[in-house]
């Protein structure tokens, strides 16, 4: 406990020859993701890794370097947990599988520009709402991984399209007119 | 929770007073107010698995689910704050984001909870730019449900009222994340006798009932509180009747029934035979004019001068041959101002000398301890209670078929049964030696077609009236339609036969002919025919053993 992260990483053999570091996810899938930068300084305790906006989770360390694709690695996170949500409480159940849907087009070089927040705001939506922990962590590694590497995001967004509608907003705004029977 | 105490707690700014422990959402809802819900049923638990009941709580990090939030002393939750409504919406969002929006096409739009409440709460852009997923649209699983998958949010009513109403578990959710199905377990097939509430519980249209489906919209439809008069039960019902748009279904006025929660008699649910008994209301076999035989053949009376005139045949057999020779078959399914006038008439003015009113096995059938009873007419505790079968001694089929072929009868009056049927191939020579026979009923039957008198009766869907249920609950049904033909109630026939024989009474409505009843019967005494209201209130000594009914929790009558 307090190891600093990157003496783990040295002792494990680093990097691959010729790479550079480019994110440390320091917990498994389900935590946020910390930049190189951010690595440097961490150490594997608890009160250090919620200062950088993380947490240890399940110790497992996943190490990326330059080749990272990060659209990609966003995709294969939020793939996962839709693909270990039990589908028993809604936003978990339909929130993964849409966040991942939309990674996917993303990811494939179909992307509209709202799509980056769209899939931000779905996971700030589903965040607070479950049963489970394994939802909860849906909107905190899109969020994170979408703010550190957002230049990633948009330049795989298709160019061509102007004027995608925006993601609903009016959020409370159903009040009906009068005299409407629902 | 009669032990724990009352205390005070805010909700949207109201002060309020509710049992500790009471969920939030039935506390909001006794002061009017809703919070949206999908998988919580006040008969079916609350799981917590749709999100959408969300409300704020003070001091609470996070919106909290109020169907799973107990009162307590002190406080504070607001349902209607920008963060609860946006935990709302953006739980609607995610039932909507792969709910196929068919409603033009969907039985449920008009009553579906999903259109409801996303009209009301939800987002009015859609942020969903993915192809929805697909799943069975068009699932037989049963001889009353037919199930559409992707239009089912997995809220999981159904599978609990089957595993904990029916107890017989046909549905499960079947495969993982936003790939769950309902689906049934292989090889099964929803065919308990309560499927039809299935279709009733669920919020949406996944699962919509196969009698319905297609016939009319539902937002033409009059609703009418009433109960089912299937069995001895009387379970609460809405009666749907297609008044405005008659042309969708021709043959029927009454298009369906929908159990109505009443936590002294059926809690919400009904079984699938009375549900399916509206068909009786526009049934072929309905009888619509009076008639009477002459040389074999009938031939019309009007309805009126029918009553007159069989009472006045009747009177005059009576003196001649003496009341000994007269018996008259009445029937559970009459109601209680309805047997009160057959007693003054038969009984009180005629004397007759043998009586039949007592559930034989032409009206007895299979019974559960879920709602149905053994004894399929909706009053024969009524009948008790009026003292048919008590100080009015009854027979049976049986004695009642000795008589006649004893020849000790010369008259058989038959109220809404077939001693033909029960009787058996044959029977109808039996009557030859009867120099009166008459039948008045709704229905026709082997006996009205050879019986010299019919006088036609109304539904019960066209009278108000008031039936005694078996644990003594006194519930109210209400016109929702016109009576077909010349019907009329029961107890007008019986009024026009008793003017005739120059004891005329009084009664104008089944209200008036209540109110007497409930003068001179003491089980009946603190009662009011208008202040039955819409669950019915209970004889001061029930006639007969009690069970309330399953799942009858905390209140609520729409869930």
């Amino acid at each position: 406990m307090g190891t600093p992260l990157m003496e783990i990483i040295n002792a494990a053999g680093g990097v691959r020859e010729g790479r550079r570091l480019k994110a440390v996810i320091p917990g498994g899938t389900s935590t946020p993701i910390l930049t190189a930068v951010e690595a440097q300084g961490a150490k594997m305790d608890f009160d250090s890794m919620r200062g950088l906006g993380t947490f240890l989770g399940a110790g497992g360390v996943i190490v990326l370097d330059d080749t990272a694709d990060m659209v990609e690695v966003l995709y294969i996170i939020e793939r996962f947990l839709a693909h270990e949500s039990c589908g028993q409480c809604t936003p978990c159940r339909e929130g993964s599988g849409w966040v991942t849907r939309i990674l996917a087009r993303l990811a494939r070089g179909e992307g509209y520009a709202p799509d980056i927040d769209n899939a931000v705001r779905i996971g700030d939506n589903v965040t607070g709402t479950p049963i489970c922990a394994l939802g909860e962590t849906i909107g905190p590694v899109a969020k994170a991984i979408i703010a550190k590497f957002r230049p990633e995001f948009e330049a795989r967004v298709k160019k061509k399209i102007v004027a995608a509608p925006s993601p609903g907003v009016e959020v409370g705004a159903g009040k009906l007119p009068s005299g409407v029977r629902v | 929770m009669p032990d724990k105490p009352k205390v005070k707690f805010t909700l949207d700014g109201r002060e309020l007073e509710a049992v500790e422990g009471t969920l939030v959402i039935d506390a909001a809802k006794a002061a009017g107010i809703e919070v949206p819900h999908y998988c919580y049923h006040p008969g079916l638990g609350n799981p917590g698995v749709c999100r959408l009941c969300m409300v704020e709580v003070e001091g609470a990090p996070k919106p909290m689910v109020s169907c799973r939030l107990p009162v307590k002393a002190g406080m504070v939750v607001k349902s209607d704050t920008a963060r609860a409504r946006k935990a709302q919406a953006s739980s609607l969002e995610f039932h909507l984001a792969n709910h196929p929006l068919d409603c033009p096409v969907c039985d449920q739009a008009g009553e579906c909870f999903l259109q409801d409440y996303y009209m009301r709460y939800g987002l009015y852009r859609s942020a969903v730019r993915e192809d929805k997923l697909h799943k069975e649209k068009r699932l037989d699983i049963g001889p009353t449900v037919v199930l559409d998958q992707e239009r089912c949010i997995l809220c999981t009513r159904c599978t609990r009222f089957l595993s904990q109403v029916t107890k017989t578990n046909e549905l499960g959710i079947f495969n993982r994340g936003d790939h769950d199905v309902l689906a049934p377990y292989p090889g099964r097939r929803v065919d308990n006798p309560y499927s039809g509430n299935i279709v009733d519980v669920c919020p949406v249209g996944a699962l919509t009932d196969k009698d319905f489906r297609f016939k009319v919209r539902v937002w033409y439809l009059d609703e009418t509180p009433s109960l089912c008069t299937t069995c001895a039960r009387g379970c609460s019902i809405d009666l749907h009747a297609n008044n405005r748009r008659p042309w969708h279904t021709p043959d029927e006025r009454v298009v369906r029934f929908k159990p109505r929660h009443n936590p002294e008699v059926n809690a919400w649910w009904m079984c699938d035979e009375g549900r399916y008994s509206y068909k009786q209301i526009d049934s072929r076999l309905r009888l619509k004019f009076a008639s009477r035989l002459v040389d074999g053949r009938p031939e019309a009376v009007a309805a009126k001068e029918a009553a007159a005139r069989a009472a006045q045949e009747l009177s005059a057999l009576v003196k001649a041959k003496g009341p000994q020779g007269l018996a008259v078959v009445l029937s559970g399914t009459l109601s209680n101002e309805d047997l009160f006038a057959a007693r003054r008439l038969f009984v009180e003015t005629l004397h007759c000398g043998m009586l039949l009113a007592a559930p034989g096995p032409d009206q007895l059938g299979e019974g559960d301890d879920v709602l149905r009873r053994k004894e399929r007419v909706p009053n024969h505790i009524g009948a008790l209670a009026l003292g048919f079968g008590a100080r009015i001694p009854d027979t049976t089929w049986g004695g009642l078929r000795a008589a006649v072929e004893g020849g000790k009868l010369w008259g058989l009056y038959v109220i809404d049964r077939d001693p033909l049927a029960v009787w058996g191939k044959g029977s109808e020579k039996l009557l030859s030696g009867l120099a009166f026979t008459a039948y008045q009923g709704s229905h026709a039957n082997r006996f009205s077609t050879a019986a010299q008198w019919v006088l036609p009766a109304c539904s019960f869907a066209e009278e108000d009236a008031t039936f005694t249920n078996f644990e003594g609950q006194v519930q109210r049904s209400r016109a929702a339609v016109p009576p077909l033909g010349e019907s009329r109630p029961d107890w007008e026939i019986f009024r026009d036969m008793l003017a005739a024989l120059e004891a005329p009474q009084a009664w104008t409505s089944a209200g008036g002919v209540f109110a007497e009843l409930a003068k001179a019967e003491p089980p009946f005494a603190s009662m009011a025919f208008e202040d039955l209201g819409m669950h019915g209130k209970r004889l001061a000594r029930a006639p007969g053993p009690g069970s309330g009914p399953p799942g009858a929790g905390s209140g609520g009558d729409r869930a």
